[in-house]
Parts: structure tokens; sequence; C-alpha cells
């Protein structure tokens, strides 16, 4: 189940854009680890 | 009287097949009969979700004003009347002033059934007719840890997952470097076979070199050989043709023939020899008899071949042994003619039968023989006679063992005539084909070759070396491709990201740093007074340092304070805007500092519930639901007690359902 990303207002205080999207990708359940590598690879 | 039954499914928690969550728990009596209850229990027994159950049961999502100071209650009720699995059952009965009998029923999926009074009514009825205060959890210092506890645990779930990536992409590295280390170890044998063939490519000229320098030398050697045959040729034909025809003389001897007839012939001389000694002792033996008839004859002499006695004898003894001899030789005629006649034949003249006169000859012929003198004399004579042609024999093969043994040793010459004549003959043979080569030809050839110089078996010997070599260097070439098909072979397929190595780098360190980072949160977040004492200006310049620290204790503060209820001090509610977890103290919009410690929980649950009966409806009955009462003093506890007791008998309260945490289960209970 896709969940939104708990508390983004309080990690986008915390972290850089490059390392939210780490997060969110991290939090996302519907994405196997490697489709999570796939996504990050992709946006750099 | 109060009955309650609820059982969900919490989205995100339960899994399939998993039983929902329960209230009361297996085994605890879902009926109680007093309306003023007590719950304890631990936490999450789910006693604050019976409460938010029934709050949801009698109406309490369209109490818009009590929540609008508690919105994170009235996001859990809405989630919980959107949740599908959802159902409870709740009976309330009393009977002062008026009997009344509500009971609220919600199956899975459906919208909640009412009834008062046996009578099926609507929410409105209900909430025309009875009044909900819900005092919910509201002690800071509680929520404050709830808040903080959540945001650790769920930190440490994004640290979990950022490890997993983390290893994950830690292992494709790993997966990267050892394809390229197959790439490193393959160009290294693919090299080594490059050296090997060089050297192979090298030594094979050199074995070439050497080989064509071999031939010139042979050739050469060859060259000098029949030139000197040329100029022997007039003795070397000479040679050969006598060798040839001695060997025609001889080469019909048999070696093997002679050897044979040697052979034989000394076993003949051998049987003769024995034969002479048997003679010998004959001779001997009847010499011996004669000498006791005092006819003494010299042994000796006769066996040396000394007749000179014997003869004598003979000759005294002649006449009567002649007279003798024809007697006997007539009677052995007889015999043999009378032999061939019947026995009753009569003979004529002697007018007397075959028998008869065959008994006489016979009688006559042992007569004659019984001379023993002339017996053994002309047994004598008999021996000396075998004995002279034992002699003659003897002799005759000694001489031809003589000519036997010269044609033995005519043998061994045959041999070496044989083995020189050979040689003439592969002489003779080579000088045929050098006379079968131009001479001028040859010098011409010798000329060219005369400046090719050196030690053929040298160069032999240097050639056996270098093939050693080359099967050597071939050896290593053979294993060194084989080990490359075996590398070949073995090796893994690329790696997915092979050629994004260098973004994985960047995206492992950058997980790195940020799972740092969010190690250190948790830290603080557990106890924030002991992770700041970690950090110094001093130990700003190397990882997650004060100013990160500050950051994060900053950021957490404006986070709870934007989440956090109103609260309840000096008599107002103050928003609150940050919540400082260094010093536990609220910043409210106004910016004024409440620390945690000064608010009273007990103080102002009981100020609420106070209020609220004095601000509600007197005409509504009252249900009052108060949520994690634990900080209240035993003094306040009473008073809130005695509160409700006291509602409960003027008719005022329907019912009052007070929880509690405490180290048991689960314990539900009433008060009077």
């Amino acid at each position: 189940m896709k969940s939104k990303l708990y508390a983004e207002d309080l990690l986008k205080k915390l972290v850089t854009e490059k390392e939210l999207k780490i997060l969110k990708a991290v939090w996302d359940e519907e994405l196997s680890i490697e489709q999570k590598i796939d996504s990050l690879l992709k946006e750099r | 009287m109060f009955q309650f039954r609820m059982s969900y499914l919490e989205p995100g928690y339960h899994k399939a097949g998993d039983r929902p969550f329960l209230f009361p728990p297996e085994g605890i009596d879902d009926k109680i009969s007093t309306n003023l209850i007590e719950i304890e229990g631990r936490n999450g027994t789910g006693k604050t979700t019976l409460l938010n159950c029934l709050a949801l049961a009698t109406g309490y999502l369209d109490h818009e004003k009590d929540l609008e100071t508690k919105p994170a209650l009235k996001r859990k009720l809405q989630d919980l009347d959107k949740n599908p699995t959802l159902e409870y059952f709740f009976r309330i009965c009393c009977d002062k002033p008026e009997p009344i009998d509500l009971k609220i029923e919600r199956a899975k999926g459906q919208k909640p059934k009412l009834w008062l009074n046996s009578k099926a009514v609507d929410l409105d009825t209900i909430n025309r007719k009875f009044d909900i205060i819900f005092l919910t959890e509201d002690d800071p210092k509680k929520v404050v840890n709830a808040s903080l506890g959540k945001l650790s645990k769920y930190i440490s779930e994004l640290e979990k997952g950022l490890v997993s990536i983390q290893n994950t992409i830690n292992r494709k590295l790993l997966d990267i470097a050892e394809f390229r280390n197959f790439k490193k170890k393959e160009n290294n044998i693919i090299k080594e076979i490059e050296s090997c063939r060089k050297n192979i490519e090298s030594k094979r000229s050199d074995h070439a070199k050497l080989t064509q320098k071999l031939k010139q030398l042979e050739q050469k050697k060859d060259i000098k050989g029949k030139l000197e045959l040329l100029n022997d040729e007039k003795q070397i034909t000479s040679e050969y043709n006598r060798l040839g025809k001695k060997y025609d003389q001889i080469k019909d001897k048999k070696g093997t023939d002679i050897i044979r007839s040697l052979y034989r012939e000394r076993s003949n001389l051998s049987k003769v020899n024995d034969e002479t000694k048997r003679i010998d002792t004959q001779i001997i033996q009847i010499c011996d008899s004669l000498r006791h008839y005092n006819i003494p004859l010299e042994t000796e002499k006769l066996l040396k071949g000394d007749y000179a006695e014997l003869n004598q004898l003979n000759q005294k003894l002649q006449p009567k042994k002649k007279e003798e001899t024809v007697k006997l030789r007539m009677i052995d005629d007889l015999i043999a003619l009378f032999n061939r006649y019947l026995e009753s034949d009569i003979v004529p003249i002697i007018n007397k039968p075959v028998r008869e006169t065959l008994s006489e000859l016979l009688r006559l012929k042992a007569q004659l023989a019984a001379d023993r003198v002339f017996a053994l004399l002309t047994a004598l004579n008999n021996v000396m006679e075998q004995k002279k042609g034992a002699i003659v024999e003897f002799d005759k093969i000694q001489n031809k063992i003589s000519a036997l043994s010269q044609k033995s040793r005519d043998l061994k010459e045959i041999e070496e005539v044989q083995g020189a004549y050979i040689k003439a003959e592969e002489k003779y043979l080579a000088l045929q084909v050098a006379l079968g080569q131009d001479k001028t030809d040859l010098l011409s050839k010798w000329r060219e070759l005369s400046l090719a110089d050196g030690d053929s078996i040298a160069i032999q010997k240097q050639l056996n070396e270098l093939e050693v070599l080359i099967r050597t260097d071939e050896t290593m070439k053979s294993k060194y491709e084989e080990n490359l098909r075996m590398l070949r072979e073995n090796s893994t397929a690329k790696p997915k990201h092979e050629e994004e190595e260098e973004n994985l780098r960047v995206l492992y360190e950058t997980i790195s740093k940020l799972r740092e980072n969010v190690i250190q949160w948790t830290q603080i977040l557990d106890n924030p007074e002991l992770a700041s004492r970690q950090f110094t200006p001093e130990g700003e310049k190397v990882g997650f340092g004060l100013s990160d620290y500050q950051k994060f204790v900053k950021a957490v503060g404006w986070y709870l304070g934007s989440q956090f209820e109103p609260i309840p001090f000096d008599y107002k509610l103050h928003n609150v805007s940050f919540f400082d977890i260094e010093r536990n103290v609220f910043i409210t919009v106004d910016d004024r500092q409440i620390h945690i410690d000064n608010l009273s929980q007990g103080q102002s649950k009981i100020t609420s519930l106070t209020g609220s009966f004095k601000k509600m409806d007197p005409g509504k009955k009252k249900i009052v639901l108060i949520d994690e009462i634990s900080e209240l003093d035993p003094q306040n506890l009473e008073d809130v007690k005695r509160t409700l007791k006291s509602k409960l008998d003027d008719g005022s309260l329907l019912l009052a359902v007070l929880v509690r945490p405490s180290s048991e289960m689960i314990e539900i209970k009433g008060w009077s």
C-alpha cells in the first residue's frame, strides 16, 4: 500500500531535495528495492 | 447497565488472516451492571479505542466546536467511521428518573442502527436527547512523549529502509567490482597467451635458422665424403672386389652345420671309447681265466696292442684248433640241416631217426664246447678283433673331429671377411652414388659451403633444447587458454548497473550520510538532553555536528508545535507554535513559554468536566467519556468520581466511562 511520506514537512527542513527523494523512495511500499534504486538513479 | 462490544482491523497494521482488534478481550465480560465504569489496562489494549467508538456511535463527530481544538481526535474518529471492518454493539440502560434503553449497533460496512427504548431512531434524535462529554488524553507530557515516540519509531523505520537500499547498492558495487576483476584477469591471461605465442614464434624462428645451418653442415660433410670417395675410387673398387671374391669362397660354410657335426662326432668318439674300455675289461677277464689253465698271457701287452704272446699261443694250438673248428662247424651245419626235417624221419646211411641224430649231434657239440681253453682262446681272439676294430673307429672319428675343428676356426674368418666385405660394399655403393654426380658440380657446391662453419653436434643439441623450450611454451599457452576458457565460462553476466557505477557510489554515499543523520535523529528523539552533550562547537567539523543537532531540534519543535492541541493554562487555552524538546517548554503563538511541568492534567480534566456540565443543556442526559486520567491525584480523582456520581443520582448522567492506564491487562469495574 503506497502511503504518503509521514512528517514530510519536518523532513523537508532537515534534508536536501535529493535526500528527500531517497526517503520518499524508501517509504514507497509499492516499489521493490530494485525499482527504488532504478528510480533514484534515473533522477540523477 | 452497560454492554459493549467492538472489533475492527487497523489498515496498514493488520495482514490477511490476522485477528481483528477486539474489546473487551476474550474472557472479559462485555456487560457490567452499573453506569459508572472505570477501565484500567495496559497501553494498547484498546481502552481509548472503545471510548472513540462509543463517541462515534453517539454522534460526537457532530460536535464540531469541540473537535476544532482536537484535530487529532477528529482524525481518529473519521478514520474509524470510514473503516469498513468496524463493528460494534453498545447498550446503555438506566431506570432513573425514567427508564432508558439505548442500543446502538453497527455491522461491518454498514451504517449504525440505533434504538431508544426498543424504537429505532436516528442520530439526530440521540443528539437531541443526549450530550457527549469526551475528555480526551490531554496530558501534555504524555502527548509529547507519544508524539516523540511515534516520530522516533518512524525515523527508525526510515533508517531500516535506508539500510536495505544501502546493502543492495553495496552488493551491486561488489558485483561490478567482481565483473571488472574478471575483465582484468581475462586481460592478464590474454597477455600471457600472447607472450607465449611470441616466445614460440621467436624460438621457432631460431630453430629454423639452426636447422638450415645444420643442413648446410651435413651437406658439406656429405660432399666432402663423396669427394674423398671419388679420390679413392680405385682402392675402394679393388678392395670391394677382393673381399667379394673371398667371401664367395667361404660363404657356403654353414657355421651351424659344423658345430652340429662336431658335437655328433665327439659323442661318437665317447661311445667308441666306452666300447674300447668294455673290450679291455673282457680281455682282462679272459686272460685271468686262461691263467687258471696255466696259460699266462700279459694282459698289459694285449691291451697296448701287443699280439706277440697271443699269436704264439694260436700257432701252438692251431692244428687242434683247426680240426675241432671244422668239426664244430660241420655239427652246426648238420643240426641246421636236420632241423628242417621231422624228428621221426630216418637219416640215410646211419638209419637212425632225425630226433636221435640231432640228440647225438648236440651231445658232440657240447663235448667240443666243453674244451675251455679252446673256448677262451677263441673268445680272446674275437675280443682282440673287436679291439682292433674299435681302435680303427676311434682313429677315424678323431680325424673327423680334427677336420671339423679346422672348419670351425675357418668360421670366424668368415665373419671377419663378411664384416669387411659389407663395409667395402657400403663404401663401394656410396662411391657409385658419388660417381653418379657431377664432380664439377660437387666441387662448386663445396666452394659454396666452405664458409659454413660450426659443430653440428652442438647445433643439434641447441635444436633439441629449443624444441624442449617450444614444447614448454606451447604447454603453458595451452594452460592459459584453458584457464581463459574456464574463466569465461564461470564469469557472471554483466551487472545491470555496471555503467552507472559512479552514480551508484554517489547514491551510496548520499544514503550513507543520510543514514548517519537519521541515526542521530533517533538518538536525539530518545533523549534530547543526553544527545546534546555529544555536540560541541569543536566537533562540528566532521559528520553530524552541533549545527545539525540544533537544526533538527528546531525542526521537530515547529513540527510538534503545529500538531499540538491547545493547552489549558492559567484558565485559558493556548495555541502552541513550538515545543522545545530540550527544555520541555511550549512556546505559544503569542510567544509565551509554558513549561510542561506547569500544566496539571487533573486540574485540566476536572475543570473541563465541571465546565461542561455547566455549559451544557441541563435537559439533556450526559454521556461522559474520560480518557487517560492517570495523572489525576487521588483527591482530584475522588472529585471527578463524586461529581459524576451526583450527576447520575440527579438524573443528568446516563453513563460515565473512565479509562486509566495500569500494569494489569484489563480490569473493568464500577464505582458508586
